[in-house]
């Protein structure tokens, strides 16, 4: 089968690779319909996350449809057309059993890896690099899906590809975000990014009951979409100082809660962008924090601050002054999505959660590293690049 | 050379920081893990007993209840105490660290338990070798062995 594989930093290439094939009895094989770019990949690709092999296969984020199913799967049959939460979790150990799917203890078969880096392993991922599971990406004309029964939701009829697909992981990733980010009625919440992540973050504190919303961004054209159909109030950070528009719209206070969905190649107008970028070059840190420390800084006191963004090591000069001194709550972590994607595909189908405008870009998968090019250069007012591999 | 630099330089970090964590560890300590089970099936549970019994040459096992109601703690202490030091360091590249094949058949039999399988990841797609390849396919070959357990 045909497939888009990182071949090396900055070098991406369609080609064939061996068909997938049913290796555990809770599998399904996929025949993948959709599938997105994300700006998580750009941190593979890149080579910022170190853990990549030539010749992987990219991709997190898809729907497709089941053309063959493991002796043990119970819930879905040859023909169903389902969206994959982007994590793999067992649905039976500790974590699972607590909604909290991207710590599963079963699926990364590469424990040692992330137990090395982190502490403790996290839960696997579809093609994000061999301390994630080493599992093959969903960029690629059929993908093997493990515990299938947990991981793989039915999409309603009526609801798209294109819009189901970011049931997959932009959807949950950004209202979880506002949800254990505790948002509430009459909060007043900020969002760094305006990317999918960004925005869906943005649309669920507002369905969460917060009455004041802002993203924030460098792009005009992405916070033009985010203030059309998110409905925010849009911040450019390169014609603006963040922290006093946010002290001076929200009375003095700041945001109740800050929600940060940049990740380690953040970029920010001022000096320390430039510290940053020579510190991560020279890899005397690994990730490059900017977002989250303005977040830090602009939020109120006794707020809280959500880390969506991937950061994969240590980064410097993190305010850690500012969130003991203003009592805040830093909470992060990646998506537990197998706890929100049935009631967001029942949202997307009611029109409350609006994901249309998120694929400005539809090709097909022999055009990957077009639309990688796209997405990451932010040319062509790209803000989501679609692969059909079906053509 | 992005790529080779930034493996070795988190390959470093990590290795650094277990480095540094195991300096006051017991060379011989108990490892375990908790499966989200309670005691008694566990206990009675046929595949525990065969696992147990294959670990029996290796290692002195136990289980017990973990503390909440949180499941049960299966741990297991190799009987052969691991190297320190460098030959110990090169006794773990090489899959030989006595601790490695316990960690594993932890692992799989809390899988097991818990899920009615191991994972196996998918087959490779690997294409050219490159030094960070390398250093890659080292470390997911000891990954099932290898971290905090």
């Amino acid at each position: 089968m045909k497939a888009l594989c990182w071949e090396g930093v900055n070098e991406l290439s369609v080609r064939q690779v061996p068909d997938p094939e049913i290796r555990n009895e809770q599998d399904v094989l996929l025949k993948v319909t959709a599938t997105t770019t994300c700006g998580s990949d750009l941190h593979l690709i890149g080579g910022y996350i170190p853990a990549m092999q030539a010749g992987d296969v990219l991709g997190h984020e898809f729907v497709g449809e089941v053309v063959e199913v493991g002796s043990q799967v119970r819930k879905h049959r040859v023909g169903d057309r389902v969206v994959v939460c982007s994590f793999i979790g067992c649905g039976r150990c500790w974590y699972c059993a607590h909604d909290l799917w991207s710590l599963c203890d079963n699926s990364n078969t590469n424990p040692g890896i992330g137990s090395a880096l982190f502490g403790y392993e996290t839960g696997a991922v579809f093609g994000y690099s061999h301390a994630m599971g080493g599992f093959r990406g969903s960029h690629a004309e059929y993908v093997r899906v493990p515990f299938a029964d947990y991981g793989a939701f039915p999409v309603p009829e009526g609801l798209d590809d294109d819009s189901a697909l970011f049931a997959s992981d932009s959807a949950p990733t950004g209202w979880m975000g506002a949800d254990l980010g505790g948002v509430r009625p009459g909060d007043v919440v900020a969002v760094w990014g305006c990317g999918a992540v960004g925005q869906m973050a943005a649309k669920a504190a507002m369905l969460l009951g917060a009455e004041r919303v802002f993203s924030i961004d460098r792009y005009p054209y992405r916070l033009r979409l985010t203030e059309q159909h998110i409905g925010s109030e849009p911040i450019d950070y390169s014609s603006t100082d963040v922290g006093a528009e946010l002290r001076e719209r929200t009375g003095g206070r700041g945001p109740d809660v800050c929600i940060e969905a940049v990740g380690m190649e953040a970029h920010s107008a001022g000096a320390h962008h430039a510290y940053d970028q020579v510190k991560q070059q020279l890899r005397l840190e690994t990730d490059r924090p900017d977002a989250v420390r303005e977040a830090i800084y602009a939020c109120r006191k006794g707020g809280t601050v959500f880390v969506l963004g991937v950061f994969a090591g240590v980064v410097d000069k993190f305010p850690l002054g500012a969130v003991i001194n203003k009592g805040l709550t830093v909470r992060g972590a990646q998506q537990h999505g197998q706890r929100y994607v049935p009631m967001l595909l029942d949202r997307m189908s009611r029109g409350e959660l609006p994901v249309a405008h998120l694929a400005t870009h539809r090709m097909p998968l022999e055009e990957g590293q077009r639309a990688y090019d796209l997405f990451k250069h932010k040319k062509d007012g790209c803000l989501r690049a679609v692969l059909h591999p079906g053509g | 050379m992005k790529w080779p630099i930034g493996a070795l330089a988190v390959a470093g970090l990590a290795a650094g920081t277990v480095a540094a964590r195991r300096k006051s560890a017991e060379p011989d300590r108990w490892l375990g893990v908790t499966v989200n089970l309670p005691p008694d099936e566990v206990e009675n549970d046929p595949r525990l007993r065969e696992a147990f019994a294959t670990l029996a040459e290796d290692a002195e096992t136990r289980l017990r209840p973990a503390p909440g109601g949180r499941g049960t703690e299966l741990a297991a202490k190799p009987l052969q105490p691991p190297a320190s030091g460098l030959g110990g360091a090169a006794r773990r590249l090489a899959g030989r660290d006595p601790r490695q094949p316990v960690r594993s058949a932890l692992r799989d039999i809390k899988s097991v338990l818990e899920t009615g399988e191991v994972l196996r990841t998918d087959a490779p797609t690997t294409g050219k070798p490159t030094p960070g390849g390398m250093l890659v396919r080292l470390a997911t070959r000891r990954a099932g062995g290898e971290g905090r357990l």
